[in-house]
């Protein structure tokens, strides 16, 4: 499959653009960015295969069908928007072949926002006195396209029967508590797994006694996740591991709260979409081959062998 | 240079020992040692490969840790990248165990594809605790995951631009002078990567003062100002941020670390906590501390 590298707008070229959609309708802003097409942007210096203006158009129209089913050009509620966020993640992630570190870059995202499709930020973000709001233009998490991007990128879940299941039961305020702690968020596994354990508690927080339980509960277990990570190294640890270092951050944060906290087996069978499918493996580490725990010390000069092995293997 | 971090638990520093617990050799990236601060020739199309041997001295590792010979340590190696979103993946991750006289040396390899990074990567080595044996210290790492020892390097993939690039566009109101643009994972990123400064070109005086060559003494009052201005500004939003702390694992090089570098130097002797402290109660002194720090208006050559 051939990978495109994206044109990159540059934030002052993206400040002026931003500027021209001021005051205008969302179907004007459409007119305007199609009789502009694609110029606007700046190649990459480092290549793969430039993608092509047709590509671009294409993702332009599929954006809009997107929007449209959810009530593009028009005013829409709050519904319908969170189902083109849907939608439009599942799409951003699978649909731009586009090389992975590309999707990386501020740059790129300001030119989907800015070029290729100003007019479905404007629809989806524009508040009623038709100022643009900026932080959906410009790059960052809050990035109209590149925050439903991260969002599939980090919560699509192959652990999972439906892969996408964290992203269709996850609710805006709980993306933002989880996507806006780089800590936490630039950590996939982390997040994906940290994710998994508040929807498995998530019906158990709306005991709680606050107007917004499960983000109470969300925001204090972020808190004390936070906390632990500045000694513990959560990314490091194994699968099995981690999920258990989670879940018991997440129990005791329920638990400080005042809220009872059954079984993992029960939470599992309350929510069987969130359980991780049979047969489902962590992938492979380079150098993970340690002897288990409790078992005799090797020599250095054993383990070094050991490791020059299967550096060879890996060379082969 | 391994990080510094406040653990409640001793780590593999945490004696100063005659040897030390653990010896890390440089990285090798493509079979070049000490490669600096930047990767020369890399494309989408290049992997990256990345080796380092670490050399753990056992009988010092369990003196300095206080666990037992029947403990297991992990040897883990993290790469991150990004220009914008940050991500961070398990590169490589090997079991030590305690036991013994003899050192452990742990070849670390790993191969980064080159596809999936933009800009700059980082590679963080930890050592971090497997499993405590039975007969380890009191006060010696519980949790699994406990952190031992860290050091972390940053690779710049396509060199660097201005450490924070100055933009002029137009601001509103149209009297208005300059504003700072961060990103919200700004603390994490390299500033110029998330912090921008917009300058208002309406403003002909104020670009004219920080365009000219040579500046005159008017120029350098404006750029003395905004240079005062966009410190502030930084210092303000890091301390209004609650990942700002003086634990926080902030990287080398970035805006997070930068800040807790200047602070230690602007209100020396404090912990962060007790600057939030001294600027909610002493806001005055606060203020004019950061100005002489920035030496507001001091305009001589």
């Amino acid at each position: 499959m051939t990978l495109f590298t994206y044109p990159r707008l540059e934030i002052d070229k993206a400040a002026e653009l931003i500027n021209a959609t001021a005051g205008l309708q969302v179907e004007k802003i459409a007119r305007t960015a199609d009789k502009q097409g694609f110029q606007a942007g700046v190649p990459p210096v480092l290549g793969h295969t430039f993608v092509t203006e047709e590509r671009l158009a294409s993702i332009r129209a599929q954006l809009r069908q997107l929007a449209g089913s959810s009530g593009y050009p028009h005013g829409s509620k709050l519904r319908d928007r969170q189902n083109f966020d849907t939608r439009a993640a599942i799409y951003l992630h699978g649909g731009l072949d586009a090389v992975p570190g590309e999707l990386l870059r501020d740059e790129v995202w300001q030119y989907f926002t800015c070029v290729i499709a100003p007019d479905i930020v404007c629809w989806r973000w524009r508040q009623d006195d038709r100022e643009p709001n900026i932080d959906r233009f410009m790059g960052g998490v809050r990035n109209c396209f590149g925050r439903l991007w991260r969002r599939a990128d980090v919560f699509r879940d192959d652990r999972l029967s439906d892969p996408w299941t964290l992203v269709s039961s996850l609710l805006e305020d709980n993306f933002t508590a989880i996507l806006e702690r780089p800590r936490i968020a630039r950590n996939r596994a982390l997040a994906r797994e940290v994710a998994r354990t508040f929807l498995l508690r998530r019906e158990l927080a709306k005991k709680l006694d606050s107007s917004n339980p499960t983000q109470e509960f969300l925001r204090q277990f972020m808190l004390r996740l936070v906390r632990h990570g500045g000694y513990v190294a959560l990314p490091v640890l194994q699968h099995d591991e981690m999920s258990t270092a989670i879940s018991e951050m997440a129990n005791a944060t329920l638990s400080a709260m005042g809220v009872r906290v059954p079984s993992n087996e029960q939470l599992i069978d309350d929510a069987p979409q969130l359980a991780i499918a049979p047969g489902w493996k962590p992938n492979a580490t380079a150098g993970d081959v340690g002897e288990p725990a409790g078992r005799g010390a090797r020599s250095g000069l054993v383990w070094n062998k050991v490791t020059e092995l299967l550096r060879s293997r890996r060379r082969t | 240079m391994p990080s510094v971090t406040v653990c409640p638990f001793p780590d593999l520093q945490s004696v100063a020992l005659e040897h030390p617990a653990v010896i890390a050799s440089d990285w090798e990236l493509n079979g070049e040692e000490r490669p600096g601060a930047m990767l020369k020739g890399w494309d989408y199309g290049t992997d990256v490969t990345a080796s380092r041997r670490i050399k753990l001295d056992v009988p010092a590792a369990r003196i300095a840790s206080g666990l037992s010979a029947n403990s297991t340590l992990r040897v883990a190696v993290l790469w991150s990248t990004g220009a914008g979103f940050e991500v961070r993946e398990l590169g490589f991750s090997s079991r030590v165990q305690l036991s013994g006289d003899d050192p452990r040396v742990v070849e670390v390899s790993l191969v980064i594809p080159g596809e999936r990074l933009a800009s700059t990567f980082a590679l963080t080595t930890e050592i971090v605790l497997e499993a405590r044996g039975t007969r380890s210290g009191q006060s010696s790492a519980i949790e699994i995951g406990s952190r031992l020892w860290s050091d972390d390097v940053t690779i710049a993939l396509e060199g660097s631009g201005p450490r924070l690039p100055v933009v002029l566009v137009e601001l509103d109101p149209p009297d208005s002078a300059w504003s700072l643009r961060s990103t919200a994972e700004w603390l994490y990123s390299h500033p110029s990567a998330a912090i921008h400064v917009l300058v208002n070109r309406r403003r002909e005086d104020i670009c004219r003062a920080l365009l000219s060559r040579p500046p005159d003494e008017k120029d350098r009052l404006v750029r003395s100002a905004l240079k005062f201005d966009i410190g502030r500004q930084m210092i303000e939003r890091a301390l209004d941020d609650q990942d700002f702390d003086d634990d926080a694992a902030f990287g080398p090089q970035t805006s997070g670390e930068a800040i807790r570098q200047r602070l230690r130097i602007v209100f020396p002797g404090l912990s962060i906590e007790e600057v939030r402290a001294f600027r909610l109660t002493e806001r005055e002194r606060y203020e004019r501390q950061l100005q002489a720090s920035h030496q507001l208006f001091v305009t001589a050559q």
